[in-house]
């Protein structure tokens, strides 16, 4: 039995199509059942009891839920809510598809997807001893495992921007994989709980978050889930933005014709477009923008659907580097760890992290 | 069938298109059984299922399409070519169980040709995207129905449909240069590489409309356009229908705008208050210019000029730039036409001569059913006539799905049948189907016989899209 607001948003949404055209999956593979429509169509023929729960329970899976559907419906219904909320119930059911049971069972018992306990992620990495800073470095397990450059470049331009700063060496997870494997329940706010009290106990003013899901997740669903913290949420991106144009950072010119990748969650959930672009062009790159970018930006599949569905992210990433190829630009620039994951391979241009840039063109600021 | 044929028929399938490309899966048929059309939509409001396909195939090539239809005729199993699943006449529905064959995973742009200002793209791609690819190159196709983000490129063409900028740039069959269709022998067809000429009947046009009754349209050369240096919009309000359409008809004699929509007095209704913040009684037109600006002054002169004529009151460009900024909008939820109401669209194209007559009856034809109310406009202009977009609303149809079934069929005869009676056709731009099928005949009477040759000599085994287009 769905709410009454999945029931509102899957009665809008089940003999419309008008968001056929943005769906990244959909996109890639051409199947009917990957578009909004289809998953409501038959959502609300289970409620009327014409057809079993069980039998859509791929479907709702197939969905990165990006929310690109959302970002263009003219009316404003998010598809994303209903799917969620089925999630949670075909995972009380025990209806979840093995590859999904399995991924959230993993996630669940280690607290990551990797194999590992979260603080373990951070174990290649050499970090200042714990101690009271003003910002709070918050890495996340994907970022630790599938782009050290990433980390390593971050924490080297704050140390180049003379920022105190500790990281959050628990690593929890901030519940943003959980909530898309297992939806809105009990068990994944606990997992937000859990590391918001973490964050808290650091006494930082400011978190500087990698993962854009991440750092969604504490600005929006903590928000809605009357969960608190205690410092600001800032996404690396925004921050580093911050540091250059405030002048602790420098950084010198260099040359290069490069498109960049909007990070679905970046650009979409949090509005944030500006903070790239205006480092490029510091750095002196001159940008050919894909049609789909900011907020119509095509996402490459993320964390969650690459958990249990690779075979999909892997077609979905294919026609994001498609897009970079068509602009003509030698390399695609990323600011997400998740979205150079699922870009990692996929033949076409080279894919560059925009934080290893500015690394590379960062000077501390000229002392007086 | 019985289930060891059907997987041999599968593992044959699997063969022609790999085996993830193959799906026998529920939610698959389902999610196919429902179109836009309202029957199938009022099927599933109502809890029941609509008719299922036996299998579903995604090919992805003109060669897998071939593979497909080559093993469907051989077994004799029924093909639906389907796109976006957004038409409104049922035309893609697997009425009778078989092959549905979704041309989705074609999506590829073939060749991009800036010297002759063409685009070839395969039939699946989602028209939007095709639209975004030149729109990034400083081009555009000129075809923007409302259906724009839903359906394909085949889709489109196979319904000969069009967009709200027709009166400048054509219907889609006008926008099409030539285009690629394979037929149950697994031959691959092509019309002639240009679209005039004087080499035999234009098989493109045989093509293009023909709804999957004939093949599957598997690729296409569209033209191109630059983007126009302006586009310009006035809105008028006449006195009456009668005064607009001359007005429309006089414009066409001197150029073509973009657009022109005429309302008739009901619509003008709800849609002047919007526009002038009260009510007032008359026909509201919205028209569009656009091109090279020094070109557009010119046009506007001659508007303004043939309007006055007519007498009627210039509203200014401010409603007609919201209008072309929104006109997606309307088409969402909650916005849209949607249940419990009964609707249909009943366009139809007629010459001057008949509009207005046409009008009256088809207005009277659909409100002798209780209950049930018409309104139109009228939005694609030729130089001897325009199409009428007229639609009739019934706020509580049956909620019996037998009863609502009856019903809307018995409104949808009476309302054609009058505008056949009139001087119209079966259809303007959305297609025929499922839904219009059986007044083909009525239309066409002896003619008929063109559409049932063509069919035995490309269909001859009857596989494809059976029960649609009357034929």
């Amino acid at each position: 039995m769905l709410s009454s607001q999945s029931n509102r948003i899957v009665n809008a949404c089940r003999f419309c199509c008008m968001c056929r055209h943005l769906c990244p999956l959909g996109l890639a593979l051409g199947k009917e059942l990957n578009n909004p429509r289809a998953k409501a169509l038959l959502l609300s023929l289970v409620e009327k009891g014409a057809l079993e729960l069980s039998e859509i329970s791929k479907d709702i899976y197939e969905c990165c839920l990006c929310n690109a559907c959302a970002s263009n419906c003219e009316t404003g219904y998010e598809p994303a809510v209903f799917i969620r909320e089925v999630r949670s119930q075909l995972m009380a059911e025990g209806l979840a598809p093995a590859g999904v049971q399995a991924a959230a069972d993993r996630l669940l018992q280690d607290g990551t997807l990797y194999g590992m306990k979260p603080e373990e992620t951070l174990a290649p990495y050499t970090f200042p001893a714990r101690s009271r800073q003003p910002v709070l470095l918050y890495v996340g397990a994907l970022a630790a495992v599938k782009t050290p450059e990433m980390v390593r470049a971050v924490q080297s331009l704050l140390e180049k921007a003379g920022i105190g700063y500790s990281v959050f060496a628990e690593n929890l997870s901030s519940g943003a994989v959980e909530l898309d494997l297992i939806g809105p329940v009990q068990e994944v706010q606990a997992v937000a709980r859990k590391c918001a009290d973490a964050l808290n106990a650091y006494g930082a003013e400011t978190i500087v978050v990698l993962n854009p899901s991440d750092a969604r997740m504490l600005r929006q669903e903590y928000s809605d889930w009357g969960i608190a913290l205690n410092a600001e949420v800032v996404t690396a991106t925004a921050y580093i933005d911050a540091l250059v144009a405030d002048g602790a950072l420098r950084l010198r010119r260099t040359a290069g014709v490069v498109t960049y990748h909007d990070p679905a969650r970046l650009a979409r959930d949090l509005q944030e477009t500006q903070p790239a672009r205006r480092l490029l062009d510091a750095m002196g790159y001159t940008l050919r923008e894909m049609w789909q970018s900011r907020e119509l930006t095509r996402c490459t599949g993320g964390e969650a659907l690459a958990s249990y569905a690779p075979e999909i992210v892997a077609e979905t990433a294919r026609c994001r580097m498609e897009d970079a190829v068509g602009t003509g630009a030698e390399a695609l620039v990323c600011a997400c760890p998740a979205c150079e994951a699922d870009l990692d391979g996929v033949p076409g241009i080279p894919v560059w992290d925009l934080f290893v840039l500015l690394d590379r063109q960062a000077e501390p600021p000229a002392t007086a | 069938m019985n289930d060891f044929l059907m997987r041999q028929i599968c593992s044959e399938l699997e063969d022609a298109v790999g085996r993830e490309h193959v799906s026998l899966r529920l939610s698959d048929k389902i999610s196919h059984s429902v179109d836009n059309f309202w029957l199938p939509r009022m099927y599933a409001d109502r809890g029941l299922i609509a008719p299922l396909a036996d299998v579903i195939v995604y090919p992805g090539s003109t060669e897998e399409v071939s593979k497909v239809l080559v093993i469907a005729n051989y077994y004799k199993l029924p093909v639906y070519p389907w796109g976006g699943g957004g038409g409104s006449q049922g035309g893609a529905l697997p009425l009778k169980g078989g092959i549905l064959l979704d041309t989705k995973r074609m999506n590829r742009i073939l060749d991009f040709d800036e010297q002759s200002m063409t685009v070839t793209a395969q039939a699946g791609i989602i028209f939007s995207q095709l639209e975004f690819y030149a729109n990034e190159r400083g081009y555009s196709l000129m075809h923007y129905p409302s259906s724009i983000n839903c359906s394909t490129l085949g889709g489109f063409l196979a319904h000969n449909g069009i967009g709200v900028l027709s009166t400048k740039y054509g219907k889609i069959d006008d926008l099409c240069v030539n285009v690629e269709m394979v037929i149950p022998s697994g031959k691959v067809l092509h019309s002639a590489p240009v679209p005039k000429h004087s080499s035999g009947p234009d098989l493109k046009q045989i093509f293009l409309g023909s709804e999957g009754t004939l093949g599957v349209m598997t690729a296409a050369t569209m033209k191109l356009f630059r983007l126009p240096e302006t586009r310009r919009f006035r809105a008028f309000l006449f006195k009456s229908v009668g005064d607009g359409l001359a007005a429309g008809r006089d414009m066409l004699q001197v150029f073509k705008p973009s657009i022109i929509r005429l309302y008739d007095e009901a619509e003008t209704v709800s849609l002047i208050k919007k526009v002038i913040g009260f009510a007032k009684p008359g026909a509201f037109m919205n028209v569009a210019l656009e091109g090279a600006a020094d070109l557009v002054d010119l046009e506007e002169k001659h508007m303004l000029e043939i309007c006055s004529r007519y007498g009627a009151e210039d509203l200014g460009s401010e409603y007609g730039e919201k209008w072309w900024n929104s006109r997606l909008t309307f088409f969402y939820p909650d916005k849209v036409l949607d249940f419990p109401q009964m609707f249909g669209t009943m366009d139809t194209v007629l010459k001057y001569a008949n509009v207005e007559k046409a009008y009256h009856a088809m207005k009277a034809a659909t409100e002798q059913f209780e209950g049930v109310r018409f309104i139109a406009h009228f939005s694609h202009w030729y130089d001897w006539g325009c199409m009428m977009y007229d639609r009739f609303i019934m706020d509580n149809p049956p909620e019996d799905p037998d009863e609502a079934f009856r019903l809307h069929n018995e409104i949808w005869n009476a309302g054609v049948r009058a505008a056949l009676a009139s001087g119209g056709v079966v259809n303007d731009h959305h297609g025929v189907g499922m839904k219009l099928g059986r007044l083909m005949k009525e239309q066409y009477q002896d003619s008929m016989v063109v559409f049932e040759g063509l069919k035995q000599a490309l269909d001859p085994n009857h596989i494809m899209n059976p029960f649609k287009m009357g034929i």
